[in-house]
């Protein structure tokens, strides 16, 4: 599967979810985008790494009356005791997805216009209010910075809020072009050892706080820091730094903890990879970083 | 004691908690008292906590089988007596008879009939408790739980024809409709009662006897003579009974020791013997008055659903004056409708009080009261089925209290769009201000106080039953019967069948129409309603019962069950059968035959990989807009016996639970089994994902509710954790101000979880507090029949299978 280009008028959308209300404020629609330049270890949407279509299992809903395996033009697919089919020389045709009576085979990612995801996002217009409208979430939305930016304009004209919820791993040209045509920005900060950085996520994050810095400046009021909590990969003098960079932030951005869940898990084993190896006790790390980033200050949203 | 106080205190600081939005919000033009900042102060008086516990135990709930004895008096001795003076004769003498129950800490007077229970199927063991009351209608059960001596004197029914036996003869010809589930056709129906107050709070009953003597002197017919003494019987009762509620409290006082209590008790005497004859001269005289006008009409309706009207407007002049005197403070007047909120609660009350919406000219007429009554259910967590109409330019600090109040998760209020509601009566025959001063009736039937009949909720239409018998040869799947000899076997195409299936469902409404006539025909004879015709408007003057067309409109509110099972089933046939030719039609029927027996993959992939009804899927609204456009379009041209108008409503109380019909509907196409739940009013099929809230309203406003003015049910459960906070506030405030943009009508919400309800069925003693909303009402949850806990815990439960929301 390509790539969305720079210049396509289509990108690969993973979900479009209605009645958001974590992605910023009000009553929202998250747009999930495909592709990603980071490799998270913790990552809650492993569907989101690469564009494309690709097939979820789950076994565990299966009836075994295997329409799959009887349209499978290789013959490969079956029942999970029989092995899923995947291996090897599956196309992702789809074929046994359009069968299952249980949803046990679902196609995840779709090509979608701007017109369609206009359209989509508008169905709700009438609930967004004055404050609520659409997030663009990913996988990483700004890596199509040149697909999203004229939906984002024209959802503006028509009152919406827009967000992106960002990684900020993303060019430099990208990062001054969101203040001037976005409402507000959701970056993550992960980790500011960039050693621990680059090991746990694939890139170290020099852009990453740059980018921060940059938005600080230049949208005061409009910029949201989620820290994701992971056990085993945050500890308490790594807390300690994020809510060390955070303080130096002139424009108090509000900050979100973002406690590690295992929510997104089972999707690992539905798209055929491994787990995560996430382990440990996940609360008293966020009690930690509550406190830490209390004292210091911080603009802390609480839930 | 305390631990009640506490609860009481941490409400009020919860409800304190809006202040600072308020503060910001200007625009409190037309409420002039901001009630939130009022009750964050109040300790509620120690004696309402004790009197709210009395009440939910019911303590002063008077014995029913009082009115069943006298009305078995007045039938057995006094049988040649003209029927509209046998109800009257029923009504004064019950008024005579029964014991004014005073619960010294109470401050409004009178007795209550709190066990009642509010249709059938629900809180079976209070079930007799209407039934030995209205004998005439009910006849005669061995089984009642009766002292001997009442008793015997109820046996005189045994055996004898009653009011409901075999009165309509094209019902009794046409019974196959209620046999197989397909429909349920009524042109009068128990209780659903909605008198203007207003007339008796601004003339007083001594006033209204003398129109009455006066109009007595006039030229009358027998009938009339018989209708003005009538009502006037009933009016000397209701004075009777003032001066025995004052006697009972003089009584009562004399024996008390505490000063307090014991002033508390003259002052309420007092309030009393004035109301015996002249009209209220204050707040708490309007309240007491009112709430005696109500116990009048329900010593004569053997049903459920009564109606205050707008009561915020209906109250007003009287709060004013006293304001305006210093007679009253608005502390007091919140204390008093808090006693008056508990006087009037009841395990099931669908006793309906509505606030705000427009005034006759269609200006806002939100006041004071509006928001103190709401306040007051806030505080006392008595829920009773308090409705509130809302408009585009319904105050922004009033929608927030409200808002707030629908947060309590009490599934009250329930919410009206007057834009919506106003609009679809004035296209009926309604004068646009009379269309402007509607009230829901009960639960959410539309009604315009003293000025139309209370016939509604009639024909409980099941469209699953229709589609089952035309895609079956005129076969019922339960039974095997062939109900309709001449349906086609096979169909070329969609649009046949569809066809067929139309031509139907107007066939069976026609002869709804026509049993329903009948019966409206027939009600004068067998329940005239002669209190109802004294708080008509023009009722003395025209000296003509309510139910024989003495009302300015006469409407017939005709039920449309449910529309998710029908909108999905007609999408799986279409498309698994016409478009996509998965299966044949003899395929899908033999399924169906099967109850899907067999079919499990079929089955589940109609129910996990088609779109249904509630996703916001544009077919599937398609679908729902033309089918009820389809069944509203039925009605027109056609007239209600006393020349009013049909009003189409949806409203599925009768589906699955009232009459039975989830075991008498075979297998729906949709994918639901015989016997599982037929989804009611807009509520999504229980099987399968469910869309969010929006998609949810989305779907619902498809529909076209200007064609629907007879109101409708729409209750629908939203996860608590989505709008905690002040966040979550706002959040609501836009679900609700962005249904009614899009056309919606009406809507409650239930913020409820399957767990605590499980809980509450372990420990009801814990949970006496939890109101849940039902169809059309709320009801205390532990007080509710296991079957129908079980009902409302699945619809709590599938609600909670929508997709998560969030990244």
């Amino acid at each position: 599967m390509e790539p969305t280009g720079p210049n396509e008028r289509a990108a690969w959308i993973f979900d479009v979810q209605r009645f958001s209300v974590h992605d910023g404020p009000g009553i929202r629609t998250t747009v999930f985008l495909q592709g990603c330049p980071l490799r998270c270890a913790w990552c809650q949407n492993p569907e989101s790494f690469t564009p494309g279509r690709q097939l979820m299992l789950f076994p565990e809903v299966c009836m075994e009356c295997r329409a799959c395996s009887s349209v499978c033009p290789l013959g490969g697919a079956g029942p999970p005791t029989e092995g899923d089919g995947r291996a090897g020389a599956c196309t992702v045709c789809g074929a046994c997805v359009e069968v299952c009576p249980m949803a046990a085979r679902q196609m995840v990612g779709q090509k979608m216009s701007g017109q369609e995801i206009f359209e989509l996002v508008m169905r709700d217009r009438p609930f967004y209010g004055q404050d609520g409208g659409v997030t663009f979430c990913g996988g990483e939305p700004l890596l199509q910075w040149r697909f999203i930016a004229p939906i984002a304009d024209l959802m503006r004209r028509q009152g919406l809020h827009v967000t992106v919820d960002t990684c900020a791993a993303v060019p430099q040209q990208t990062v001054e072009a969101v203040p001037g045509r976005l409402d507000l920005v959701l970056a993550d900060l992960k980790l500011i050892d960039s050693e621990k950085h680059l090991h746990w996520t694939g890139q170290d994050n020099t852009g990453i706080l740059a980018a921060i810095r940059y938005w600080d400046r230049e949208m005061p009021g409009r910029l949201w820091i989620s820290v994701p909590i992971i056990p085993g990969v945050h500890d308490k003098e790594e807390i300690e730094k994020i809510g060390g960079f955070l303080a130096t932030l002139k424009n108090e951005p509000v900050v979100r903890i973002l406690p590690f869940e295992r929510f997104g898990e089972s999707k690992y084993g539905a798209l055929g990879m491994s787990k995560p190896a996430i382990v440990g006790d996940v609360e008293p790390l966020v009690e930690g970083a509550r406190t830490v980033f209390l004292q210091q200050g911080l603009n802390l949203m609480v839930y | 004691m305390e631990g009640r106080l506490t609860e009481i205190t941490s409400i009020v600081d919860r409800s304190g908690s809006m202040d600072s939005v308020l503060d910001e919000d200007k625009n409190l033009a037309t409420v002039e008292h901001d009630f939130t900042e009022l009750t964050k102060g109040l300790d509620l008086d120690f004696r309402t906590e004790i009197l709210r516990d009395r009440v939910r135990r019911f303590e002063d709930d008077a014995d029913p089988f009082v009115r069943g004895r006298i009305a078995t008096q007045v039938y057995r001795d006094l049988s040649d007596l003209p029927v509209v003076l046998k109800r009257a004769e029923i009504m004064a003498r019950v008024l005579e008879t029964i014991q004014p129950v005073v619960l010294p800490e109470e401050k409004i007077l009178g007795a209550v009939y709190r066990r009642r229970r509010v249709h059938e199927g629900i809180s079976d063991p209070d079930a007799w408790r209407v039934r030995v009351a209205f004998p005439e209608q009910h006849g005669y059960d061995e089984r009642w739980p009766l002292p001997e001596a009442v008793r015997q004197e109820l046996k005189w029914w045994a055996n004898r024809k009653t009011d409901r036996q075999g009165a309509n003869p094209l019902r009794q010809k046409n019974a196959w409709l209620a046999k197989y589930a397909i429909a349920n056709p009524h042109g009068s129906v128990n209780g659903h009662t909605l008198p203007d107050h207003g007339i008796l709070l601004e003339a007083g009953i001594g006033e209204l006897r003398r129109q009455i003597a006066e109009r007595l002197e006039g030229v009358v017919t027998d009938p009339q003579h018989n209708q003005l003494k009538a009502m006037d019987r009933c009016l000397e009762g209701l004075s009777i009974y003032c001066l025995r509620c004052a006697k009972t409290a003089r009584e009562q006082a004399d024996q008390m020791d505490d000063p307090a209590l014991k002033t508390r008790l003259e002052e309420a005497a007092t309030n009393c013997e004035t109301l015996a004859s002249d009209p209220p001269t204050d707040f708490y005289g309007a309240l007491q008055l009112i709430f005696f006008s109500n116990f009048v009409d329900l010593t004569d309706n053997p049903g459920d659903a009564y109606s205050y009207g707008r009561i915020d407007r209906l109250l007003y002049p009287f709060y004013r004056s006293d304001l305006d005197s210093g007679r009253l403070t608005p502390e007091d007047a919140f204390e008093l409708v808090c006693y008056f909120l508990i006087k009037i609660w009841g395990a099931q009350p669908s006793v309906n009080l509505t606030v705000g919406g427009v005034d006759e000219h269609g200006e806002d007429a939100t006041n004071d009261l509006s928001t103190l009554f709401l306040e007051a259910m806030e505080t006392t967590e008595m829920t009773v089925d308090l409705s509130v109409r809302l408009h585009r330019n319904t105050p922004e600090a009033f929608l927030r209290t409200v808002t707030r109040v629908v947060r309590k998760g009490f599934g009250r209020p329930s919410l009206y769009n007057d834009d919506v509601t106003v609009e679809a009566l004035i296209r009926t025959d309604i004068e646009a201000a009379d269309a402007r001063d509607y009230a829901p009736l009960g639960c959410v039937e539309v009604m315009i106080p003293g000025r139309s009949a209370y016939r509604t909720m009639s024909m409980g239409l099941s469209l699953p039953k229709v589609l089952e018998l035309v895609l079956n040869g005129g076969r019922c799947l339960v039974t095997g019967d062939r109900v309709w000899e001449d349906v086609p076997e096979q169909f070329e195409n969609f649009e046949t069948l569809l066809l067929e299936y139309r031509k139907r469902v107007r066939a069976i409404l026609e002869l709804g129409v026509e049993i329903i006539r009948v019966d409206e025909k027939i009600e004068p004879g067998i329940r005239p309603r002669p209190w109802l015709t004294v708080l008509s408007r023009g009722g003395i003057e025209d000296a003509v019962d309510l139910t024989a067309g003495q009302p300015k409109y006469d409407p017939v509110g005709v039920t449309l069950d449910g529309v998710a099972d029908i909108v999905n089933s007609l999408y799986v046939v279409r498309k698994l059968v016409f478009s996509d030719e998965r299966v044949t039609l003899d395929e899908l029927r033999d399924a169906l035959r099967a109850n899907w027996e067999g079919y499990e993959g079929l089955r589940q992939y109609v129910i996990n990989r088609l779109p249904r009804f509630g996703q916001d899927d544009p077919e599937l609204n398609a679908i729902a807009r033309a089918e009820t456009d389809h069944y509203a379009t039925c009605f027109e041209g056609k007239k209600t016996f006393y020349g009013g108008q049909f009003w189409p409503m949806i409203f599925g109380v009768s589906t699955s639970l009232i009459y039975g019909r989830a075991p008498k509907t075979g297998a729906t196409p949709s994918g639901r089994c015989r016997g599982e739940t037929l989804a009611m009013s807009f509520q999504p099929s229980p099987a399968g994902p469910q869309g969010c809230a929006t998609a949810m309203l989305r779907s619902i406003t498809a529909i076209d509710f200007l064609k629907f003015p007879g109101g409708v049910s729409n209750v629908q459960e939203i996860d608590p954790s989505l709008v905690q906070g002040e966040d979550g506030m706002q959040r609501l405030v836009n679900l609700i101000r962005g249904f009614f943009d899009l056309g919606g009508m009406e809507v409650s919400l239930n913020f409820l979880d399957g767990k605590t309800l499980r809980e509450a069925q372990q420990n009801p003693d814990r949970h006496r507090h939890l109101m849940v909303r039902l169809f059309g009402l709320s009801a205390q949850f532990v007080n509710l029949s296991p079957k129908v806990q079980e009902s409302v815990i699945e619809r709590v439960e599938s609600a909670s299978r929508r997709p998560l929301s969030g990244g």
